[in-house]
């Protein structure tokens, strides 16, 4: 509900058991470390702590990730949107023993692997081989056959498409001196064997290149081919054997997938802590920390600093270090989920006001205006309230649903009032199960068709034009309401005048128009002199000379185009209403035209597919009135959120027990 | 004239109809190509993303949808669902026609447009999966005129006969 204090701290201790001081700090999880503004120049001297352990850190949580990434398609475990994160004490969390043994167990499932992968290489090596030695298995001469003082031998491959009669006749026609003996084939040559007498050996060659032959090299081998077949085909086979070894290594780690994400979130606590650590100053036996942490939390963490004699110094922040302090919003739980829409805005400054409490009641009701079905209201509290109980998940997605949730609540409240169920599914159906089922419902306040069992109030569709007057009004009664909220934040810092002329004149003026149009007469339009009035003299009194003029000219250009264009912009509240309503009703009569099976069948795929639209374009829409026409108002910005050094897991809850 | 007078007023209306899906849906899927191509780089090494990247392919689908639910709405207008289609005049014809003009090219010009910003959302999805909700929204806002074109055609529907 509003900006938490927070305190300065700067602290000086020493460095021996920093380690147990900043593992107490991140237990208590409510310091961020910060890193120091301007210090003296004779605090030059102070260095960082030097890097190493992060790296250490960063390296172990890579070989986890690896390795999980490995296990990931072992794992037997299921998650989803309905599992809960399984709970870990924080003992267990940061259990070293444990630790290490689920890091040996990643490290032996990455090795695993990567052994797996330098056979990979080694087989297909050993696989070509294997081809290149096939033709030759039947040969029975050994492959690094020399020749004799009187010989010549020769390997040969040549096409098939050369016939053997044909090697054969050309190579007669060359010598008589030779011998040749037929190896085998292979898809695209076949090779032999010549043994040829040295003096032919010129005539021999000659022949062969004309026959387009190649000669082979098959010095690198020794013993036959058969003999060197059966060996390459015993390595495989040993590394099939290792392959499985390995293989069974890394499924038998399987089961320590949940061990390795334990060990995995410790990790990532250490880096943290190590993140952390970097930002504080080091002499050589000392360390001075500067940081944050909300007033409230003040005596745990001077317990925690006293316990390991820290000097410390706490103070309030001054005006200038605003811009330093980092922002908590305190917030219930109706507008925590709204701390989600603030953060990816930008978090307020720490003189600005928390905008959950006013956002959170426009956010849900303009969502439910232009959601406005009883039908999609249901489904959706439905659907997050079962997330939300079986789940019970924290963090962003919590947030979600639980602002889903209550936007559909909103959604349920505005169809109750348009009588829009699933669009105009309920008299779709009745039309056609018995027409005279349609007595039972009632028509809407203004007249019309019978749509639902209470009379609606209107109708998107037929009432536009009161939907539009509608949407504008909501718009107006935001963006007054931005107004009151700073108006009231410049009476607060002590600028009582700047309200005065930038809010309260505007309202004059406003108020005073709308009397003048409804008939007010001569009061109206004195009113409305004097708010004009304060407008020019509030506007101008700033600037000298002929400044005047322009300001005068632009605050009143800028005021009255900006007010209405920001009002008009409430326009899609209405386009979304009527959008989502008529392609729910285009469903249902695209539907109910051929029966009603298919009515029920198509009406379904039809409104979850609008369903799913009007999620988007909802939520989208709301967010941008939110940011834009509302915050424009009021907000200021520009904070960076409390980040403190905590446990931060991704795969586990951590259940806080004694240190 | 005489041309526009042989075919009579359903005629018009008929093209009109014709407009607001054909266009559409051509917008659609040209649209929804543009991203699938842009997908199909990042699932080829990350096959994981592929829900995400489908959400994203699925946005400038929608305008096609639109666009038959314009079309349909047009037919629902002129009777087709409720005891068939009457004959209209000329100047009926001529206000279906104008009537569908809106969606036919809001839908197929921003599902062109919306289609740019998914396809460089794909980018989010692969350098920070986790923030690809920021590109949907981005889409989002795109989607927005596609929604005010529809309305647009179904007010002047309304009002058309």
């Amino acid at each position: 509900m509003s900006i938490v204090k927070m305190k300065h701290l700067r602290a000086v201790g020493m460095r021996e058991g920093r380690g147990k001081l900043l593992r107490r700090l991140r237990s208590l999880g409510c310091v961020e470390i910060d890193t120091p503004g301007a210090l003296p120049p004779e605090w030059d001297f102070l260095t960082p702590p030097e890097g190493d352990e992060l790296a250490h850190h960063l390296g172990e949580a890579d070989e986890l990730s690896a390795a999980l990434e490995l296990l990931k398609p072992y794992a037997t475990e299921k998650g989803g949107l309905l599992t809960p994160r399984p709970q870990v004490a924080e003992e267990t969390l940061f259990d070293e023993e444990s630790y290490r043994s689920a890091l040996a167990a990643a490290r032996a499932v990455n090795e695993a692997k990567s052994a797996l992968n330098a056979q990979q290489a080694k087989r297909s090596k050993l696989t070509t081989q294997l081809h290149g030695l096939e033709p030759w298995l039947e040969l029975p001469v050994a492959l690094d056959l020399a020749g004799t003082a009187a010989t010549d031998v020769m390997f040969v491959s040549a096409s098939l498409r050369l016939t053997r009669a044909a090697v054969l006749e050309r190579l007669d026609a060359a010598t008589e001196l030779y011998d040749l003996t037929w190896a085998g084939e292979d898809k695209e040559f076949r090779y032999f064997l010549v043994i040829v007498h040295k003096s032919a050996v010129q005539a021999v060659q000659a022949a062969l290149i004309d026959l387009g032959c190649a000669r082979l090299n098959l010095r690198n081998w020794s013993g036959t081919a058969a003999e060197n077949h059966r060996a390459l085909q015993g390595e495989l086979a040993q590394l099939d054997k290792e392959a499985e070894g390995l293989q069974k290594t890394i499924e038998d780690n399987a089961r320590r997938v949940f061990d390795l994400k334990v060990a995995l979130d410790k990790a990532d606590q250490e880096v943290g802590l190590e993140r952390s650590k970097a930002r504080l100053l080091d002499t050589e036996h000392a360390f001075f920390l500067d940081g944050w942490f909300p007033a409230e939390r003040e005596t745990e963490v001077k317990a925690a600093l006293e316990e390991f004699g820290l000097a410390y110094d706490i103070a309030d922040p001054t005006e200038e270090e605003y811009p330093k302090v980092p922002i908590q919003l305190k917030s219930n739980r109706l507008t925590d989920p709204f701390t989600m829409v603030t953060a990816m805005y930008s978090m307020p400054a720490y003189d600005g006001v928390d905008p959950n409490p006013f956002m959170a009641p426009f956010f849900i009701l303009f969502f439910g205006f232009m959601m406005n079905d009883i039908g999609y209201g249901l489904l959706m509290v439905l659907g997050t309230a079962l997330v939300l109980a079986m789940a019970k998940p924290k963090g962003g997605t919590g947030r979600m649903m639980s602002m889903f949730f209550m936007c559909g609540i909103s959604s349920i409240f505005w169809g109750s009032l348009t009588g829009s169920f699933f669009g105009d599914f309920i008299p779709q159906l009745f039309k056609l199960i018995d027409p005279s089922l349609l007595g039972r419902l009632k028509p809407p306040v203004g007249g019309g068709d019978p749509t639902w069992f209470w009379p609606p109030l209107f109708n998107p569709v037929n009432n536009t034009i009161q939907v539009m007057i509608g949407s504008m009004a909501l718009g107006a009664i935001q963006i007054v309401t931005g107004m009151a909220i700073s108006a009231v934040e410049k009476f607060r810092k002590g600028d009582p005048w700047d309200a005065v002329f930038d809010e309260i004149s505007w309202w004059i003026i406003l108020g005073s128009a709308a009397w003048a149009i409804l008939g007010g007469g001569t009061p109206a339009l004195v009113l409305l002199a004097v708010g004009g009035g304060m407008l020019l003299i509030g506007g101008t009194r700033k600037a000298k000379g002929f400044g005047k003029v322009s300001s005068a000219v632009g605050i009143v250009y800028n005021g009255i185009s900006g007010f209405f264009s920001d009002v008009l912009s409430y326009l899609r509240l209405m386009a979304l209403m009527m959008a989502g309503a008529i392609i729910a009703q285009v469903f249902n009569t695209l539907g109910s035209v051929f029966g009603l099976v298919p009515f029920i069948i198509i009406a379904l795929i039809g409104n979850v597919l609008n369903l799913v639209l009007n999620l988007l374009g909802c939520y989208v829409h709301t967010l941008r009135l939110q940011c834009l026409e509302f915050f424009g108002r009021f907000y200021k910005d520009g904070g960076k959120a409390f980040d403190p050094l905590a446990v931060h897991t991704n795969y586990v809850d951590v259940i806080k027990g004694g240190n | 004239m005489e041309f526009f007078e042989m075919f009579g007023g359903l005629g018009l209306a008929f093209i009109g109809i014709a407009l607001a899906i054909v266009m559409c849906c051509i917008g659609s899927a040209k649209g929804t190509g543009l991203v699938g191509e842009a997908a199909t780089g990042i699932l080829s090494e990350n096959p994981e993303h592929f829900t995400k990247c489908m959400i994203l392919e699925a946005l400038p689908g929608t305008q096609g949808l639109y666009g038959i639910a314009a079309g349909f709405f047009a037919l629902f207008v002129l009777g087709a669902f409720s005891g068939g289609i009457v004959p209209l005049t000329l100047s009926q014809g001529m206000s279906v026609l104008i009537a569908c003009v809106p969606i036919a090219f809001g839908g197929w010009l921003s599902a062109k447009a919306q289609a740019r910003v998914a396809a460089a959302s794909i980018n989010i999805v692969a350098k920070k999966p986790d923030d690809y909700m920021k590109g949907v929204i981005l889409c989002g806002i795109v989607e927005f005129y596609a929604i005010l074109s529809l309305v647009g055609t179904i007010l002047m529907l309304m009002n058309a006969l």
